[in-house]
């Protein structure tokens, strides 16, 4: 019977009508990967090895620390990006199929998640290293499962949460505060989680406690699944209570008020609009890698930074103008819509996100002023120059966007055409190297208004840039509309 | 108003349609009818320019479709569900077509109020994204709204199908009423030969993409074309 299954996915894989993108977007998944597995091999070694010459304290204690915060994170992160494997289902609910195995098949679909076997990479070697370095077998074998067997648990407590965000976002909020009191040793849950996984290894009977747990989390949760194995629980979407609305403010504004009015609509009542929106929030805080490595406190790295912190949302949503509208391009194309009203309204969301984010990145300020106006510099030339040049990449854009598909679509990238990459350059290099060059020579307010200008320039050229997408828009009209058929 | 002029589209080897004259006149209301497969959609995508045809074109009023915008002022057309928005209300939707067609809420309001019987009290107010309705209301959503500003042309394809029976019938009147008391043209495809010869006074039968009969209605023209299909599995399963 699993046979039969892998074979299905197998053929919805490679029938599937954006195969090429698909397999585009897979190899690089899949190189991703194969790179994330040699970092994690590398973390075993540094988490083993960094304890015990740097800090010269065991590690195996010094580990057990961070195991508490290490399990909720991977929870937070799994619920946000770990697809469910519900879809796909309802075609073999009235088969001959016995509805145990089509539960346990699910089950075990979310075990072939990355999440789920790629810590693996982690844990496996640093087993290998304690017992190389000595430490008890049945001790390591203990430690190490427990934090294996928990992580599964994870897995179904993964599912079991599913839809419930407010518990996410609490447990989230909890981690953070617990991490803030423990830094400030006013509470400190390193300590518990501490002496908790060193009793592992101290008494390796004790694995039988994980063991149980995760039996019962199995038990629980295919009863949780078996019982909303229903159309009207479920498989399906929730039917929320619809609310006629609009922004009324933007009725005075014409169709273009009425475009954004449609796109606010959708960002609220889709998943995947959704998701994609609350994504690029998080875009906000991609300054903060600047403090991992030096390479990123050069000028040009600092603009590369800026670009993201205030762009977030330009380019999470401007790729995907009109990806967006996939579902209906067919009513678009044969109303009369205005198309430069349509870019405009687009642009207007993807300006206003831009100009929030460069008052939010205030924030920065505190690390440095500096900072904040190389930020300021590319929130500017995001204005002026990218919201446009990625309305443009859009347009050669073409996947299709499912508007309801449970929206964890952060973690696919879906674009690597070559135009896009070719657009690259104007988005990003070239800010780059006028930021770069210009704060060498005539210093960081220099270096602003330079970036400024040519914001300015792209703004007061936008309409003819408008008129050449448009022009775009109906070129390609027809491949479009057949490429957004297909899912 | 609209003309097809050698009209034909081939994917790959195969050759789904090839017309070489059809016109259709202001204010008639014309069925068109065949099997699946037929190229009954096909002729649908060419005339509303979402495909490209492989030879000929169509016009709409002099304005050939793939090179001019104009037609679009003139025709509402409701094919299949991407000519829904899912995420939007119906009353939603309704303004929105309203709007691009230069109609004001208050007009299309009073537009919508003739549809509360064929409506039945499910669509409007019934606080339901157009997704979660059901597949027959969502088509009366497509229908009404191919209707909003009263378009010169209103092509509708299968509207019959997915429909209760009481609101086929409901449709039926519509569409009569509708033709009866405006210079409206109707291009409406159905598989159901008993209503497309009640409503419409002109029948075009395509088969395999190619154009057989273009016959105006009589009373005896819905025997004629269900001999015509008769025939047509006889000749079939020789």
């Amino acid at each position: 019977m699993l046979q039969r299954f892998i074979k299905l996915e197998f053929k919805s894989f490679f029938r599937s009508s954006s195969l090429a993108t698909n397999i585009i977007v897979k190899i690089f998944q899949l190189l991703g990967m194969l790179y994330l597995l040699m970092m994690f091999v590398f973390v075993a070694f540094g988490a083993f090895y960094f304890p015990k010459k740097e800090l010269h304290v065991d590690p195996m204690p010094f580990i057990s620390r961070f195991l508490i915060y290490w399990l909720v994170a991977d929870l937070f992160l799994r619920y946000f990006f770990q697809q469910m494997p519900t879809q796909n289902i309802k075609p073999f609910l009235t088969m001959n199929i016995k509805k145990n195995t089509l539960v346990n098949y699910m089950i075990s679909k979310t075990f072939s998640s990355f999440f789920s076997w790629g810590g693996l990479f982690i844990y496996i070697p640093l087993l290998g290293i304690l017992l190389y370095n000595g430490y008890s077998i049945e001790g390591s074998f203990s430690w190490i499962f427990t934090i294996i067997i928990l992580i599964f648990c994870n897995n179904f407590l993964n599912v079991l949460l599913n839809g419930k965000d407010i518990v996410v976002w609490i447990v989230g909020a909890v981690l953070v505060l617990a991490a803030g009191l423990d830094y400030y040793k006013i509470i400190s849950l390193s300590s518990i989680s501490e002496l908790l996984f060193m009793k592992f290894y101290q008494h390796w009977w004790l694995i039988i406690v994980p063991i149980l747990l995760m039996i019962v989390g199995f038990m629980i949760t295919k009863k949780y699944i078996a019982g909303n194995f229903y159309l009207d629980k479920g498989l399906e979407m929730k039917q929320e209570v619809g609310k006629t609305e609009s922004i009324q403010f933007l009725n005075h504004y014409g169709v273009l008020g009425t475009f954004i009015n449609n796109d606010i609509r959708m960002i609220k009542r889709s998943k995947a609009a959704k998701s994609i929106t609350m994504g690029s929030f998080l875009f906000l805080f991609y300054g903060l890698l600047m403090f991992s490595s030096p390479i990123y406190q050069t000028p040009y790295m600092e603009l590369f930074m800026g670009l993201f912190v205030t762009g977030g949302f330009l380019f999470m949503f401007g790729q995907r103008v009109p990806s967006f509208d996939s579902s209906y391009y067919p009513l678009m194309m044969t109303l009369n819509v205005p198309y430069k009203e349509y870019l405009k309204a687009k642009w207007w969301m993807i300006v206003s996100a831009v100009a929030v984010s460069m008052v939010l990145a205030i924030g920065y300020a505190f690390v440095s002023w500096d900072l904040y106006f190389t930020f300021l510099a590319a929130g500017l030339y995001n204005v002026g120059v990218n919201s446009q040049i990625v309305l443009l990449s859009g347009a050669y854009n073409k996947n299709p966007v499912d508007l309801n598909a449970r929206g964890k679509t952060l973690g696919k990238k879906n674009n690597f055409s070559f135009k896009s990459i070719i657009l690259m350059l104007p988005q990003m290099v070239l800010p780059m190297a006028v930021f770069a060059g210009t704060k060498y020579m005539f210093g960081t307010t220099a270096a602003v208004a330079s970036l400024g200008v040519l914001g300015l320039i792209g703004f007061l050229l936008r309409e003819k840039f408008f008129d050449f997408i448009v022009k775009l828009y109906k070129k390609e009209k027809y491949s479009t509309i057949k490429a957004f058929k297909g899912n | 108003m609209i003309t097809i002029n050698n009209l034909s589209k081939v994917y790959e080897t195969k050759k789904v349609l090839s017309i070489e004259n059809l016109d259709f006149h202001k204010g008639q209301t014309i069925g068109l009818v065949g099997n699946n497969g037929a190229g009954k959609t096909t002729l649908f995508s060419l005339i509303l320019d979402l495909i490209e045809p492989t030879s000929g074109y169509v016009s709409i009023d002099q304005e050939k479709v793939n090179q001019s915008e104009n037609w679009k002022n003139k025709v509402g057309a409701f094919i299949d569900e991407t000519f829904l928005i899912g995420y939007l209300t119906p009353e939603e939707y309704f303004y929105f077509l309203g709007e691009l067609r230069g109609q004001s809420k208050a007009n299309v309001d009073e537009f919508l109020k003739n549809f509360n019987d064929f409506f039945n009290g499910e669509i409007l107010n019934a606080k339901k994204y157009i997704r979660d309705l059901s597949k027959g209301n969502m088509k009366k959503v497509g229908i009404i709204g191919a209707l909003i500003g009263t378009p010169a042309i209103i092509i509708l394809d299968e509207p019959f199908a997915n429909l209760d029976p009481s609101t086929q019938i409901k449709l039926k009147n519509l569409i009569r009423d509708w033709s009866q008391n405006s210079d409206s043209t109707f291009l409406i495809s159905s598989h159901d030969l008993a209503h497309t010869t009640e409503v419409c006074e002109r029948i075009v039968v395509i088969n395999k993409g190619e154009l057989v009969r273009d016959i105006q209605t009589s009373p005896e023209t819905l025997r004629d074309l269900e001999q015509y299909f008769a025939d047509q599995v006889l000749v079939n399963t020789l």
